[in-house]
């Protein structure tokens, strides 16, 4: 039966409701004072990883008090680089622009990615397994070719579109990409996938029976949708937009290339310069001090998300009792759907490929033209040393499932032990689990890199393997994977825990037969997800590929920013080729099992 | 098929006769080998690999590198593998090698392709490693040619100037006061790091003040921010003009392809840079590395830099970037000199450099 859960029996009884939390009966928490290997395994691993990021993080804020640089001998320590960073009007002027920058960013991706996640998981649409392909594929396209591509599109003095509308309708009409506004749009529709995976399982696993009643009450679809069903899903909601604010602020693409177009600097090109010194060394101290605001943050965010949590139970959707989601007919409106779908797809991967292809024939990226045209050739695929991408490919593959394995069991463990123990300080987990999303990733790679070389070097010699970038990668992928397996664990109802405590179960007995496969959309699509992500993260590989741990995402981005685009094009539609199997036999296998 | 046939014989006997022409230039080069060089070429043969991790575009990238090995190995009869990885940045990579030689980790690359800039914090270190290279090519490495006591090598030029659209600038400017025509008002691209305007810092160059009053005056014109290679997005007209562009190799290539893209150098300002080759102390194979560098300092090394990247060392006779160097200078243009020397004479550039970056990033 579509929507069926299969382990649990299902009777009717509606969900706790939405502000009667407090009107059932406390559950008993599973206490870990009686130890099974199950709970102790899960603590050690949720310890052990806090004490890793926690490590990272001394590390960082170590190096942003430090005058000089590490492994220097008589260091001191000083406030300066706080001091330099804050007394700078510069600054102020550049945490502005990306607070504009990453509010667009988060506006424009849940404009698109929350609509195409209710109706792919709430609704009778058609061919949902394409549609949740296709929200996959543009993940895989590097951030900065959609860039490239609006700038084609939309730029003040070379766009195509603005020719065109100049042309009619005179220079009045021209566009510009080349504001925050603009960059926001383009780092947005790139992250509506994002939004859309983030609250697709949240929306696929909600109980109608309160949307039942506000349509019997009287209430239209749109308002069901706005007070019932966004409600419901708000915890997903939070989720994701700290997730994606918190990406936006710090995105690189669209900034790098439309946003220097224009002398806008953001956070991420702000820090950029600071890691790219014309002379000297990197300032890494510098910018690990210019990340504090964004900790500072950081923090806020995860009181409120906290606070949330310890409501959980409102929004607790999936009980032992009557779960059972329904869809909701589309009717007439089925085809505004598809056209908004269609419209979405267009921008957001039609659009890109299009600009990857025609790159990937060029010698050099240039809008389409007579003189272009007669320069489109092979050359591009003659130019590329094989064996290195061959080299490459392996270890993405292997970074993939490593990552994506590694995080996804971490990151159901610190859910856990956050929601489901009674541990105390169980939610300063929750932090560490939350704070590599904040700081920059390159602060992450970099502090790996130097404990990698100077603390565990010695001992455990990780610098130039794969491990480093698996460990890296897990670090800062964990917070993804954590609101993830957070969101879903919030909605499953605690009465099947204690159900099945009642019945004798032990703790791995609960998790292997009622926690995992109740969570075992949310469980896969991190597992994807994270996975992509890694495939195309460029920053970690950035500082820690040598020679021996080569991965795509570093051979594209070097192509790209020394000269050779055409051969970054042709690179990244290999990526996109190689990993489209796997993402459509990934969909199959969701339809298959009634995921979606 | 008579004619493929005629064709695999023609083409057997031409590879025989090269393979006979080579092993014997190659046999001839070995014996006229300095003592020095024949010592070096016999440590490389041992260690048998070279590793080399650059930007790439540099020396050709993936393309070159199998030329580079082929001519190499034949022409000083080694038989070395060479293994190339791309890089994205060149501080990056420099900070990198810094951190392995603190650690005594083996360093990532056998060789180090520098810029001057990074020089100070390197040497600071101690992670290069001094060569004799005269001894190795007695009379075509010349002691102008290498720096901080054989730390580095001079293997090409990199002269900045502006590359421009030559569709939209038919006729640029050659001086910097041109550039401030309010024609260029918002149209011209920079680079984030300011390159090529911190020289202007220095004491017998503009000096401070002079040169902070410059850079104001050509802020209004900066519509942008771009990298040194985006040279693509002055072909496409996205600006009129880059400056300054990072050398002439790409604007060459693409006027070559037939874009609207050339170079000029400035009367007033023509900042003469060094790729330089040097090799961390910990490189694994620095013997095979500096059998590399030598190759690329041969009369044929130095035409293949110009085949593969359209670069070479404008200080060695034949050099076509000399050519156009030349031609500038007879227009008027002074070169100004830019190497490890003159950068740690001129101290007052890093000093000042923030400044005008201020300017260039935030208009101030």
């Amino acid at each position: 039966m579509p929507g069926d859960q299969g382990t649990m029996r299902l009777v009717a009884d509606p969900p706790a409701p939405l502000s009667g939390g407090r009107a059932l009966s406390t559950p008993s928490r599973i206490s870990l004072r009686n130890w099974d290997p199950w709970r102790a395994g899960l603590l050690v691993l949720v310890i052990v990883t806090s004490g890793v990021i926690g490590g990272n993080l001394l590390f960082i804020f170590w190096s942003s008090v430090l005058d000089g640089s590490v492994g220097d001998l008589g260091n001191s320590y000083s406030l300066a680089n706080y001091v330099e960073i804050f007394s700078d009007p510069f600054v102020a002027q550049v945490f502005l622009n990306s607070t504009l920058f990453a509010a667009v960013t988060l506006v424009v991706a849940f404009a698109f990615g929350i609509p195409i996640a209710w109706l792919a998981t709430r609704t009778d649409l058609a061919r949902k397994s394409l549609l949740f392909t296709l929200m996959t594929v543009a993940l895989l396209i590097p951030g900065f070719i959609p860039a490239i591509g609006w700038t084609f599109l939309l730029h003040p003095n070379v766009g195509l579109i603005n020719s065109l509308l100049e042309s009619v309708f005179g220079s009045w009409a021209v566009l510009s990409i080349s504001n925050v506004v603009g960059m926001g749009w383009v780092q947005g529709l790139s992250l509506a996938p994002l939004a859309f995976i983030m609250t697709a399982s949240a929306f696929r696993a909600m109980d109608p029976a309160l949307e039942e009643a506000a349509a019997m009450a009287g209430a239209n679809p749109l308002s069901t949708f706005v007070i019932v069903t966004l409600r419901l899903a708000w915890p997903a909601l939070l989720a994701a937009s700290i997730f994606i604010f918190t990406i936006g602020f710090a995105a690189v693409d669209a900034p790098v290339i439309i946003g220097w177009g224009k002398r806008i600097f953001t956070y991420s090109t702000y820090i950029l310069t600071l890691l790219n010194p014309t002379s000297g060394p990197p300032l890494y101290g510098a910018a690990a001090a210019a990340s504090a605001p964004l900790v500072i943050w950081a923090l806020v965010m995860c009181w409120i998300y906290n606070d949330m949590q310890k409501r959980a139970r409102r929004y607790q959707v999936i009980s032992g009792k009557g779960y059972k989601p329904s869809l909701v007919s589309l009717g007439s409106l089925r085809w505004v759907a598809t056209t908004f779908i269609v419209v979405f797809f267009t921008l957001n991967t039609v659009l890109p490929v299009i600009v990857l292809s025609w790159a990937a024939f060029l010698p050099f990226l240039q809008v389409p033209s007579s003189t272009s045209l007669a320069m489109l050739s092979f050359d591009n695929f003659l130019t590329i040393d094989w064996s290195s991408v061959l080299s490459a490919l392996k270890n993405t593959v292997i970074l993939m499932i490593a990552v994506a394995t590694i995080a996804t069991v971490l990151s159901f463990a610190f859910s856990w032990i956050v929601l489901r123990s009674d541990i105390r300080g169980r939610g300063f987990f929750d932090v560490f689990a939350f704070l590599p999303h904040v700081v920059p990733t390159t602060l992450f790679s970099i502090s790996t890199l130097l404990i990698a070389l100077f603390v565990i070097g010695p001992v455990v010699p990780i610098y130039g393997t794969l491990w480093i970038l698996i460990i890296a990668s897990v670090i800062v992928r964990i917070s993804y994977g954590s609101r993830m397996t957070n969101s879903a664990m919030i909605q499953i109802h605690r009465e099947l825990d204690e159900a099945a405590q009642m019945s004798g179960a032990s703790t791995g007995v609960l998790i292997l037969r009622v926690l995992l496969p109740l969570m075992a959309p949310a469980l896969l699509f991190s597992w994807l997800w994270t996975a992509l992500l890694t495939c195309r993260d460029l920053t970690v590989v950035m500082f820690l590929t040598t020679a021996s741990n080569l991965t795509m995402p570093y051979i594209i981005w070097s192509n790209f920013a020394f000269g050779a685009p055409g051969a970054a094009a042709v690179l990244a539609l290999l990526m996109l080729i190689v990993t489209l199997p796997l993402i459509f036999a990934y969909a199959k296998a969701l339809d298959r099992w009634n995921l979606i | 098929m008579t004619v493929h046939r005629r064709a695999r014989q023609v083409g057997g006997a031409v590879a025989i006769v090269l393979a006979v022409l080579f092993s014997t230039i190659s046999s001839s080069m070995s014996q006229e080998l300095s003592a020095e060089m024949r010592s070096v070429v016999a440590e490389a043969n041992k260690e048998g690999a070279l590793k080399v991790v650059w930007p790439g575009t540099l020396l050709g990238g993936a393309r070159g590198l199998p030329i580079i090995e082929q001519n190499m190995n034949r022409m000083f009869g080694t038989n070395v593998k060479l293994s190339h990885t791309p890089t994205g940045s060149l501080i990056q990579q420099g900070f990198q090698l810094i951190n392995e030689a603190k650690a005594n980790a083996p360093a990532s690359t056998d060789i180090y392709i520098a810029v001057v800039n990074v020089f100070q914090t390197l040497t600071q270190n101690s992670v290069l490693l001094p060569v004799k290279w005269q001894a190795l090519l007695p009379g075509r490495i010349t002691p102008e040619l290498v720096e901080l006591d054989g730390a580095a090598l001079k293997i090409a030029t990199g002269s900045y100037g502006v590359t421009y659209n030559s569709k939209l600038v038919p006729n640029p400017p050659k001086t910097l006061a041109g550039f401030l025509d309010p024609a260029f008002k918002g149209k011209i691209a920079t680079n984030p790091q300011g390159v090529g305007f911190d020289y202007l810092l220095a004491n017998d160059v503009m000096g401070r003040d002079k040169a902070l009053d410059y850079v104001k005056q050509f802020s209004p014109q900066i519509g942008g921010l771009i990298f040194c290679t985006d040279q693509n997005r002055v072909a496409s007209g996205e600006f009129v003009a880059m400056m300054f562009d990072c050398g002439p190799n790409d604007a060459i290539r693409m006027k070559e392809s037939g874009l609207p893209v050339d170079q000029v150098l400035l009367r007033d300002h023509m900042p003469v840079t060094y790729f330089y080759g040097t090799i961390p102390r910990n490189a694994p194979h620095p013997n095979a590395a500096k059998v590399l560098l030598a190759y690329l300092m041969t009369e044929e090394g130095q035409r293949l830099q110009w085949d593969l990247w359209r670069a070479d060392l404008h200080l060695l006779p034949g050099s076509r970037l000399a050519e156009r160097m030349q031609a500038a200078a007879k227009d008027g243009a002074k070169p100004l000199e830019v190497d490890a020397k003159w950068y740690s004479e001129h101290p007052e550039v890093d000093a000042n450099r923030a400044d005008v970056l201020k300017i260039i990033r935030g208009g101030r």
